[in-house]
């Protein structure tokens, strides 16, 4: 057996090569001079200088059966291997216990006895960061999630460097088909193809595997910069356009009931539709509000925040099912209810108004529990009494979300929630490596954020209580929001919960609220809730959105 | 006028005990979980710190090379100088010759009837600028 492993292959064109010969003083590649410099180890580099004459997957073939590798990945002749970044996917995979018995010394890269691997341990595929010339060098630097099909399916996650373990290459082709073209997506397209062929091999349904405990994909993702390439990844119209395309035929392959369009920003969003409900509607949701009456200031009057709720509740929601439990604790004045009851019904009286009073010192989590024993829906929606509808499609867009499982199943859903003036109130819960909570982009304007991660339908490690979608049924299977965390935490612990059975926590970018809390407010947190974070350390610390040095 | 529900207490209890329940169940869970976690943020750390010092040898050996391209450099400099040098002594060393100071002389002699020949022509360029008419260059 070959003692490579990793099969690298050089795809140009025949005026690349031309170029090449004229424009470097050794006449090599930028990428096999990159790929000289990460000296000897269990690799090897193929060029393929594309024809005229056979077609292109044939010729993507060929190369591929002239390696020899256990893994192969093709990049163009422009792009540079970042030094040492084949040394580093071998160094994970020895460490993953991939390699069987390993040789190595600090002055080598690691030697892998490939006749003792254990091919049971060999991730289907492997991909890693890479960088690109940008005017803010921060933002030409790809430090990419943990795999995600979600993300997958509205950008191509992968990119470069992707290795792809030979046998499944072999069932799957470099191409779609024999007359395909490597278009602006080719690779985008190539990379969908893998992760189904990879996910199915791995329980498809619930993109992940059933062995590993913490619920994390086969796909690998290695967090070091593995390649350079001299422009941005295309974004114009035809590369938009090729992407759409590629995304349209994996959601019809998968047999995804869903839509896929193009955003402003050049992603893809994919639209499942709403479910029939019971009775043919839309289905119930019940919108649980906690509440003790309390005013704020608000552009300059002084409201009662549930009733500035659940005005824009009624007001600017289109979507057609849903009931309001209030839940309101002790003290408040009852006539806040009937005041809510009044604002709903002169909006047509289709969301009825329900009243849960509940005794006792404030305990947001018993408050949510007492609303939830009494709902009636077939969705529960927890919502803060200082949030205000923005987007009218919100609570469709959620619902749709938490309905569609083609890309794991879905635990919770949130929403993006803006301040009050417009920055970025939450838009994700993540956990760094230590245990530490926050927010994702807390404070910073709502734009599209480095790649899209403000914009993009996001697989969080948690979301916010503040607006919260979930079924009534995993409500109860999880225990509800634990009382033993009565303020801070609850929400995150609940979506802890779902996550360790394998559920997904997704933020759904285009469902957008106010959130009307201070962005200067002092959060008090108790021995017991940082105890807490603790317990929860050997779920939170693989964090897909968090970089390996922290968050960024 | 909206009326006060109460929840079900029975469901409530039910609800917080299955709630100790799932953290008693994952809290024997913990330690594998850990354990897989750690071994993958170690893959990812190992990759990280295999690809700095790969990155280190790599600079090192670019130094290397620099500093031999340098070293060449500077020996070619210390010869085309010490080769500067032996042509500045040598030309000097011709200068201070006797025979290039007879030859000198011999070249001033050839002159000095040059000199004599030029003087009337520079008197006539001076006559015939004078009397050019005005205006022109």
């Amino acid at each position: 057996m070959s003692g490579v492993l990793l099969s690298l292959i050089c795809v140009g064109s025949a005026h690349e090569l031309a170029d090449a010969d004229t424009a470097h003083e050794s006449h090599r590649t930028p990428l096999a001079e990159s790929f000289s410099l990460q000296g000897p180890g269990p690799w090897e580099l193929t060029e393929l200088w594309l024809q005229g004459g056979a077609p292109l997957s044939t010729q993507l073939e060929r190369a591929v059966a002239a390696t020899s590798g256990r893994y192969v990945a093709f990049l163009p002749p422009v792009d540079r291997l970042e030094p040492g970044a084949l040394a580093g996917v071998a160094a994970a995979l020895n460490e993953l216990g991939a390699l069987g018995a390993l040789k190595s010394s600090p002055s080598r890269a690691p030697s892998p006895d490939l006749r003792s691997l254990d091919a049971a341990l060999l991730p289907p595929l492997i991909y890693t960061d890479e960088q690109w010339p940008c005017e803010d060098a921060r933002s030409g630097v790809f430090t990419k999630p943990h795999f995600s099909l979600r993300a997958l399916r509205q950008f191509d996650l992968l990119g470069r460097t992707t290795w792809v373990r030979r046998d499944l290459l072999a069932a799957v082709g470099p191409l779609a088909s024999d007359d395909a073209d490597l278009d602006a997506a080719w690779e985008w397209d190539l990379h969908l193809r893998l992760a189904e062929a990879a996910l199915e091999g791995a329980d498809a349904a619930t993109n992940s595997t059933a062995t590993d405990p913490a619920h994390r994909s086969p796909i690998l993702h290695v967090p070091i910069l593995g390649s350079w390439r001299p422009e941005p990844p295309a974004r114009d119209e035809t590369a938009n356009a090729a992407g759409l395309r590629a995304v349209r035929a994996h959601l019809k392959r998968r047999g995804v009931n869903a839509t896929a369009e193009l955003t402003e920003h050049g992603y893809v969003r994919i639209d499942p539709p709403l479910p029939a409900g019971e009775d043919g509607r839309a289905p119930m949701v019940s919108v649980v509000i906690p509440t003790a009456g309390g005013r704020r200031e608000l552009r300059g009057e002084n409201p009662v925040l549930v009733e500035n709720a659940v005005r824009s509740l009624v007001d600017r929601t289109d979507y057609e099912n849903f009931e309001i439990i209030l839940v309101t604790s002790a003290g408040t004045d009852p006539s806040v209810v009937e005041r809510c009851a009044q604002i709903a019904a002169n909006a047509g009286g289709a969301a009825p108004v329900r009243w849960v009073p509940v005794e006792g010192a404030f305990n947001f989590s018993h408050s949510c529990n007492a609303g939830v024993a009494v709902a009636h829906g077939e969705y529960i929606l927890l919502l803060n009494d200082d949030t205000e509808v923005i987007s009218p499609g919100w609570l469709a867009r959620m619902v749709a979300l938490a309905a569609d499982d083609s890309a794991g199943p879905v635990g919770a859903v949130g929403a993006k929630l803006l301040f009050a003036d417009g920055t970025i109130q939450h838009v994700g819960v993540h956990s760094d490596q230590w245990g530490n909570v926050g927010h994702t982009a807390f404070g910073e304007p709502d734009e599209p954020g480095p790649f899209g991660q403000n914009v993009v339908d996001v697989d969080a490690v948690g979301v916010t209580g503040a607006c919260l979608l979930t079924r009534p049924d995993l409500y109860e299977q999880m225990g509800g929001l634990s009382e033993s965390l009565p303020v801070n935490y609850n929400d995150v612990d609940f979506c802890f919960k779902l996550a360790a059975h394998g559920y997904h926590c997704v933020v759904a970018m285009d469902a957008v609220l106010y959130h009307l809390e201070s962005s200067t407010r002092k959060v008090e947190f108790t021995t017991g809730e940082r105890t807490v974070l603790q317990w929860w350390l050997p779920w939170s610390r693989n964090d897909r959105n968090v970089e390996l040095l922290g968050v960024s | 006028m909206v009326s006060p529900e109460t929840p079900d207490a029975a469901w409530l209890r039910d609800l917080n005990q299955r709630d100790g329940a799932i953290h008693a169940e994952l809290n024997s869970q913990a330690a594998a979980v850990d354990d897989a976690s750690l071994r993958s943020r170690n893959a990812e750390v190992a990759a990280a710190l295999t690809q700095a010092r790969h990155g280190v040898a790599v600079r090192e050996a670019m130094i290397s090379s620099l500093h031999a391209d340098n070293a060449r450099l500077r020996n070619e400099l210390a010869a085309a100088r010490a080769e500067a040098e032996a042509a500045q002594n040598q030309v000097e060393s011709m200068l201070r010759s006797a025979r290039w100071r007879a030859a000198d002389l011999a070249v001033g002699a050839v002159r000095a009837p040059l000199r004599v020949a030029r003087t009337p022509v520079r008197v006539a360029r001076k006559v015939a600028t004078r009397v050019r008419p005005g205006g022109e260059a």
